[in-house]
């Protein structure tokens, strides 16, 4: 069975799979991760921690999704 | 490419840029060659902080001058380089320091300018995020930033409207002379006749020069600046270090945001000049230059130890002896120069531009023309 | 915050296939051996290694092959360093890198730069909706987290990867609504098979796959636009006319899509060795800029520094395994270990069949950089900062020579990818409104840090430099 991981995303409590990465998990919750600096709607794009369009806030830090493991009680910010 | 003109600018930086653009808005057939891209030396990676503060008391009618006229050029060309008038604050972190800054506001006061000495309160209600260990900083609110890159394509977009002829990618490997006098210029696209040339190529004005013998009291120190990814609004003005009581210690420190939210920071590593010929190989930033420019700028704000921080670069810009730019007649016919930013070309670009083209025009002498003339060095006299 | 350091005498960065195999024979031949990697898991993209053991992906071959390179790093005693990124590297050699939210500096003797390859993108009318992803992102997805891209897919772009990525789909049990190839091919793959028959099967079990996914197949038809509000809702194709451009009116929409992933092949990854002055050149078929490796070490004109894999040109899996090998040898060579001649032979000769099959491929599915043409003018180029191709093309005729001058008047290229994603667009448009060669118009140069990093990681990272004097 696989381990599962609790984290907070915009302060809802999500559970998931251990293991994935916070883009896999987000990305499936909603495509639309953040806005450009022109106020455009952004998502996972290169999906390999090259083209920094899936930056979230996690506990204050900005990181890139596609290259961050899930871990337990992570506060998540999309779309700052 | 001409095969003749008036006057060939050398050197398509911010000052170089400004100079060819007034010639061209004064009716002079000008040409503008530039080795590289426009701005893309010494000009686009600088920080580009207009302003009268802690710069210089002797130039402070020539400063107050060039302030007054990059405003005007902003509202003439409708805004094309984010020119903004953000004020700028100068930190002391030793109470030892106090004086030297009192002394610079003084000074400016006296000649109606408005610089004031804050305390560590009054300072953050201006710049919030600053609260470092600083015991005062000094603040002058007229000092203003422009985006260098933006301000090099606006001024020469304006100089192409008025007929100025721009050239990237165009060295400039030899000058001709007739005698003691400038007969045109050799590049690398074919010649061009004239009897005006102007040196405006910042560090490498010196090997232009040897072109006619002359040797100019040039050397080129190595700066760099650090930039962050995009942020928030978080940083108001232009911070800088407050000159110290014992002189610039390990260079100065410079501070601020840009209007794309990248925070932008920079240091001289050193007060002293880099070996003649270091501006031909231009490394990557220095390490230990990278890890103080970070230390810096968490000192100052804590709060952004956590950014990421994007780029680094180095510049070299050009010293004088005197820290003086040196713009004026050289002892050839003809020849002119127009560098020496000692790091802040930006502040006197379009006062140099108005210089230059009135000596070229054969105009009379404005009150920059004694400041900057080579011929206060005994070598640059005829 | 403090950093740790390491040292080691060969240092491999990535743990692709090229990392891992380098890695494995580096330390085979006696030198002690760290390999890094950006990802959570070894394995690279090519073997990159599901989150549960429980995917139906753990008994793929490429999973299985991943899985086994790096447990036999793990058993020869190879220290793998996982979520790990390289910041910055310096000749001698010192590197820089965060490990997750930690400063690392490494010192290493012999480094090997097997860092791969990323997708080479081709900006269109609407590729910043959320929902268009690379085709690469799409396989990650699905391969590595179970996730799917969408619940309608769209397949675009040109090149074997596709293929690739459909059987992905198919193996997961998914559908696509359609895939959409550039190239027509037919009896034009018949003699490269005929060369390379071994390949045959491969290709025609992931034919297999593609057929599974229930696909509509629309080859030699490009996506001209991707189309929908806040995110992805249609997809619009046009046939490739005779004159090789897209016939605008004979186009089409696919209506209902929420995912598209695009891809026309790839780019080396070649920050690590251009930071430290590597030999490189710019070759087409080989994904642009390369860094040149010799053949029969992997050695680069920098003493101590090798690259093996995409990094020296993409090739795929198969010559970057034996890359990697070569230059293991070859920096256990240099680090002072004894290699077998016999073996470096051998590799060589497989390494030179493995290539020709790669190249031949890769004319088969030439890079079609002239697409970028059919972005419209106020279609994104820069996705980063939102620069349009009007605004490139406005600073050109401003007086921008090249893709730095351009870079500077419009900040394409000034964000957070520091110009990776748009670079080759970039410079392919600069190269055709000036006339000149795409290598001509110019690279990003990599600068510290190659890829942003926190002011407090990097502070404690380079804190650690010597002597805490400035150079």
């Amino acid at each position: 069975m696989t381990e599962s991981v609790i984290l907070f995303v915009d302060g809802e409590q999500v559970r998931t799979a251990r293991g994935t990465t916070l883009a896999s998990l987000l990305h499936a919750r909603n495509a639309a991760l953040r806005t450009s600096p022109a106020g455009r709607p952004r998502g996972l794009y290169c999906g390999m921690g090259v083209c920094f369009e899936c930056m979230v806030r996690v506990d204050g830090e900005t990181v890139r999704s596609c290259v961050t493991q899930v871990r337990d009680d992570m506060r998540v910010e999309v779309g700052q | 490419m001409p095969r003749t003109a008036d006057a060939v600018v050398v050197g398509g930086g911010i000052v170089g840029t400004a100079i060819a653009r007034q010639l061209a808005r004064d009716g002079v057939d000008a040409v503008l060659v530039e080795r590289k891209a426009f701005g893309g030396a010494v000009s686009g990676a600088s920080l580009a902080c207009l302003g009268t503060h802690m710069h210089s008391l002797d130039e402070l009618e020539v400063l107050v001058e060039s302030c007054a006229l990059w405003r005007s050029i902003s509202d003439e060309l409708g805004d094309p380089f984010e020119y903004n008038r953000c004020g700028q604050l100068r930190f002391i972190l030793r109470e030892e320091d106090l004086p030297v800054a009192q002394r610079w506001i003084d000074g400016e006061r006296a000649f109606g300018l408005d610089p004031e000495l804050l305390s560590p309160e009054a300072v953050r209600d201006k710049e919030p995020l600053l609260t470092g260990p600083i015991v005062a900083a000094s603040h002058s609110p007229g000092d203003a930033t422009v985006n260098p890159f933006l301000a090099v394509r606006a001024l020469l977009r304006d100089g192409g409207n008025a007929g100025l002829k721009a050239f990237a990618n165009t060295a400039v490997t030899g000058l001709q002379m007739d005698g003691d006098r400038v007969a045109g210029v050799q590049t690398e696209r074919g010649s061009i006749a004239t009897g005006n040339v102007i040196l405006a190529a910042g560090p490498w004005s010196g090997q232009l020069a040897r072109h006619a013998d002359l040797d100019l009291p040039l050397v080129p120190r190595q700066a760099q600046c650090v930039a962050s990814v995009r942020q928030p609004p978080s940083i108001r003005t232009v911070v800088g270090a407050c000159e110290s009581a014992g002189g610039v210690e390990s260079g100065y420190t410079q501070i601020q945001q840009a209007a794309s939210g990248q925070i932008l920071f920079n240091t001289v590593t050193a007060p002293a000049a880099t070996r003649p010929g270091a501006e031909d190989r231009i490394n990557e930033a220095p390490i230990g230059f990278v890890r103080d420019s970070i230390r810096t700028l968490t000192m100052l704000f804590p709060s952004l130890s956590e950014i990421l921080m994007l780029r680094s670069w180095v510049r070299f810009e050009a010293v004088t002896p005197d820290d003086r730019f040196l713009a004026g007649r050289l002892p050839r016919r003809g020849l002119i120069a127009a560098a020496g930013d000692n790091g802040t070309g930006f502040c006197r670009a379009p006062v140099l531009g108005r210089l230059i083209s009135r000596i070229v025009r054969g105009e009379a002498a404005m009150p920059a023309d004694t400041l900057y003339a080579p011929s206060r060095f005994a070598e640059l006299r005829a | 915050m403090t950093g740790s350091s390491q040292k080691c005498e060969v240092l491999v960065i990535g743990a692709g296939p090229a990392g891992l195999a380098a890695a494995a024979a580096a330390r085979e031949a006696g030198a002690d051996v760290i390999c890094l990697d950006l990802f959570a898991r070894p394995g690279g993209q090519y073997g990159m290694q599901p989150a549960s053991p429980a995917s139906r992906f753990e008994a793929v071959s490429q999973v299985a092959e991943g899985r086994a390179a790096a447990a036999r790093c793990l058993e020869l005693g190879v220290k793998l360093l996982t979520e790990t990124e390289v910041f910055w590297a310096e000749p001698g050699f010192r590197v820089f890198a965060r490990q997750g939210q930690e400063a690392l500096v490494i010192e290493a003797n012999q480094m090997i730069v097997a860092s791969g390859a990323m997708e080479r993108p081709i900006p269109f009318d609407g590729w910043t909706l959320p929902g268009v992803m690379t085709a690469g992102a799409a396989q990650r997805l699905i391969k590595a987290n179970g996730t799917l891209p969408g619940n309608s897919t769209v397949l675009a772009g040109s090149g074997p990867f596709l293929f690739a990525v459909a059987d992905t789909f198919a193996k997961a049990g998914l559908r696509l609504r359609a895939y959409v190839e550039l190239q027509g091919l037919g009896s034009r793959l018949l003699p490269l098979f005929v060369r390379h028959p071994s390949r045959l099967k491969e290709a025609a079990g992931l034919l297999r796959g593609l057929r599974a996914t229930g696909a509509s197949l629309h080859r030699r038809h490009v996506v001209v636009e991707a189309l929908g509000g806040q995110r992805l809702e249609a997809v619009r194709l046009a046939p490739i006319g005779g004159d090789g451009k897209p016939q605008r009116s004979r186009s089409f929409t696919i209506d209902g899509v929420d995912s598209l992933c695009i891809g026309y092949g790839f780019q080396p990854v070649i920050d690590v060795t251009s930071a430290l002055g590597a030999e490189h050149r710019h070759d087409t078929l080989l994904g642009g800029w390369r860094c040149v490796a010799d053949p029969l070490t992997g050695a680069t004109s920098v003493a101590g520094l090798y690259a093996a894999g995409e990094t020296t040109g993409i090739g795929g899996a198969g010559p970057a395994r034996l890359s990697g090998r070569i230059a293991g040898l070859g920096a256990a060579a240099g680090a002072g270990k004894t290699a077998r001649a016999d073996e470096i032979a051998r590799l060589a000769r497989q390494l030179a069949d493995a290539r020709d099959f790669a190249q031949g491929l890769a004319r088969l599915f030439p890079f079609p950089g002239h697409l970028v043409d059919e972005l419209s003018p106020s279609g994104t180029l820069c996705r980063c900062e939102d620069v349009s191709r009007a605004d490139v093309e406005a600073a050109i005729d401003d007086g921008a020579g090249d893709a730095l001058a351009v870079k500077m008047w419009t900040r394409a290229g000034m964000g957070p990818c520091q110009g990776r994603i748009c670079g080759s667009s970039l410079a392919e448009l600069v190269a055709r409104r000036i006339g000149v060669s795409v290598a001509e118009a110019g690279c990003n140069r990599p600068h510290m840090p190659l890829r942003p990093v926190p002011l407090s990681i990097a502070g404690a990272a380079l804190a650690q430099a010597d002597g805490g004097c400035i150079r």
